[in-house]
């Protein structure tokens, strides 16, 4: 290293560090690229189930789009076909129609993984994309299910400059887009521009820095935005976070401590809905796997602690959230990369809690991969969290959707195959990303209603299966 | 394609770059990202862009940098749409003795994937990739002042967490 450095350069854990990603890329075998494969479908990748860090279940953003699901992702070339009757273990209803249960629509006209990408009002957005060099564009698009027709927007303020990331959410008739626009000397520079749906126009909303350049989550509000730093969180010290309000149109910054200054290991922001209006849920996590929610009233600028839950022993998944103030907890989707066998009720164990109330409840859930659903492994990435205005009560959990005010589950038919040669299959809204080597976009599924698709199950039938594919 | 270099020299210097560049640019993109398959599609992505605008990139004069910056970007916006990451170490076996946790590379691991994107990455580039700090502003798109601090903030957290751990 060519410049001086008040640190040595040589302490202890400087070369730690070395040695460790010396150790760290000794471990792989990576190879070359050839020219011609550059533009070439890579083969679908066989995801080791044990990965190097372990992802929760993704919360992302709904698309709701009436009473059909639309789910942007492979276009599949083979027939698709339906459940088998005999795969259903309960008196279901029949489904009656022969038609395929997904059919194929318009592709993305862009890759959807470089748009930020919002459901409102039926619709589906992909606003502010990112070009292949990290230049933002202030662009978008807009997918009508009914009409299966894709829409350019009006462009925004010209930027050109690089930037790292866009988030978006609706809040009535606007979509806000946040963009990380890289660090100054100042601090992370993050800018808020507004999309007005109605009006088809945008608007630069407010311009100017976050006070740290940690970084943080942000969770769009009816009156602003609320941002949960990402440093500090395994820890049992504050958090920083800030809120920018629209009425203002400045951020502010604070403090907060989940957990009481237990060792926590992480923290999450989510929107809820209470009967007492908007909140923020910060979901957090102690090492013990035990579950300390707290809420945030944008009114007061409070904190209050709601719940808490020992847990089941084992590491669950992040919090899904109905649209009644329901939160539910996944199983672990990977028991065995945390030393839960099959059998162990771990793994086949979930929770739930009304938050108005703190009520908990233990839900048990069908084995992912069981022979109840035997064509959705648990990694397809079911991370739909609302299923069209029939299903908005649900969550879903490795496939199947889960009522928790009603304790009724649900049995989805499988989404088509991938095309061979072609990458994950994502959807708008989540965090999984829909790849095509050339070109990359998306292809458009929809669905038949939701009565159509879904099975109901009952607890007998669950356990039955579960203790056979344990 | 409006900014490729159609010649055939242009191909052929954009071929060898690739030959050169790409497993460095992937064990990058893995000691960053920290999965080898997503490690291998964001420098995929890169080279693809890379390949459009080869004559401006090459232009440069660190073709490597910009590359690096565009591996950084994404990480940083794959890390913002998964904030529901659990970061946690593998599970080992063994104990691990408290006295050398600090030097365990399977615990550094674990708190280097605490970091955020952006402090991970500079770490990974000053004692991986060896930069100054110049470089790493370059590839992080800042001062060479924040860089310095961005380095030092994220060994500052790892000692604060290493602490904590023969602590508890």
């Amino acid at each position: 290293m060519a410049d001086d450095d008040p640190f040595t350069g040589r302490s202890e854990l400087e070369e730690a560090l070395r040695r460790h990603f010396r150790d760290e890329v000794a471990r792989t075998d990576f190879q070359p690229f050839r020219l011609d494969e550059l533009q070439q479908p890579r083969p679908a990748p066989v995801r080791p189930r044990r990965n190097r860090w372990l992802l929760a279940a993704a919360a992302g953003v709904a698309v709701v789009v009436g009473a059909t699901q639309l789910i942007i992702g492979q276009l599949t070339q083979g027939p698709v076909t339906a459940i088998p009757a005999s795969a259903t273990p309960s008196a279901g209803p029949v489904q009656a129609s022969t038609a395929p249960l997904w059919t194929p629509r318009l592709p993305a006209p862009v890759d959807v993984e470089r748009y930020a990408q919002v459901g409102l009002n039926g619709s589906v957005y992909l606003l502010a994309g990112r070009s292949t060099d990290g230049t933002c564009r202030l662009d978008g698009y807009r997918y009508q299910p009914g009409a299966d027709l894709w829409q350019q927007l009006a462009d925004g303020p010209a930027r050109g400059r690089q930037c790292a990331a866009s988030y978006a959410f609706a809040s009535g008739s606007r979509i806000y887009v946040m963009i990380d626009a890289g660090a100054k000397a100042t601090g992370d520079r993050m800018e808020l521009y507004a999309y007005d749906t109605v009006d088809n126009a945008w608007t630069t909303f407010h311009d100017a820095g976050l006070p740290d350049d940690s970084g943080c989550t942000p969770v769009g509000l009816d009156e602003g935005i609320f941002c949960l730093d990402q440093s500090d969180e395994a820890s049992g010290a504050p958090i920083g976070y800030h809120r920018f309000s629209f009425a203002d149109r400045r951020w502010t910054s604070a403090a907060v401590q989940p957990g009481g200054g237990r060792t926590r290991l992480s923290v999450a922001p989510l929107r809820v809905n209470l009967a007492v209006g908007e909140r923020v849920l910060l979901d957090t996590r102690l090492p013990s796997g035990g579950i300390v929610l707290t809420d945030w009233d944008p009114a007061t600028g409070r904190f209050a602690e709601l719940t808490e839950h020992a847990g089941t022993g084992a590491e669950l998944g992040a919090a899904q959230l109905t649209a009644d103030g329901t939160a539910y907890f996944n199983p672990p989707a990977d028991p065995a990369g945390q030393g839960i066998p099959a059998s162990d009720p771990r793994a086949t164990t979930g929770l739930a809690v009304e938050l108005g109330q703190a009520r908990w409840q233990s839900v048990v859930v069908p084995h992912p991969g069981g022979p109840l659903i035997s064509q959705t492994p648990s990694d397809a990435g079911w991370a739909l969290r609302y299923y069209g205005a029939q299903a908005s009560g649900y969550v879903n959990a490795n496939g199947y959707l889960y009522r928790p005010d009603r304790r009724s589950w649900l049995a989805i038919a499988p989404l088509p195959a991938p095309e061979a040669g072609n990458g994950r299959v994502g959807w708008v809204g989540s965090a999984l990303q829909c790849q095509r080597a050339a070109p990359r976009n998306c292809w458009g599924l929809s669905a038949r209603p939701l009565a159509e698709l879904a099975t109901p199950l009952d607890q007998a039938a669950i356990e039955a299966s579960n203790a056979r594919v344990g | 394609m409006a900014d490729a270099d159609p010649t055939p020299a242009g191909e052929l210097d954009f071929e060898r770059f690739v030959q050169e560049h790409s497993v460095g640019l992937q064990q990058f993109a893995y000691l960053v990202i920290g999965n080898p398959e997503d490690a291998r599609d964001a420098v995929q992505d890169a080279l693809l862009g890379a390949m459009r605008q080869w004559h401006t990139i090459r232009g440069t004069g660190n073709p490597a940098g910009y590359l690096r910056r565009s591996i950084v970007n994404a990480n940083v916006s794959r890390w913002r749409k998964r904030r529901r990451e659990v970061v946690v170490a593998e599970v080992r076996d063994e104990a691990v003795p408290s006295d050398s946790r600090v030097f365990d590379s399977m615990y550094l691991g674990a708190l280097t994937g605490r970091l955020t994107g952006r402090r991970r990455a500079a770490l990974v580039l000053r004692y991986w990739e060896e930069c100054s700090y110049a470089e790493i502003g370059e590839v992080l798109d800042c001062t060479e002042a924040s860089a310095r601090s961005l380095v030092h903030r994220a060994l500052g957290d790892l000692r604060r967490e290493a602490e904590r751990g023969s602590d508890g």
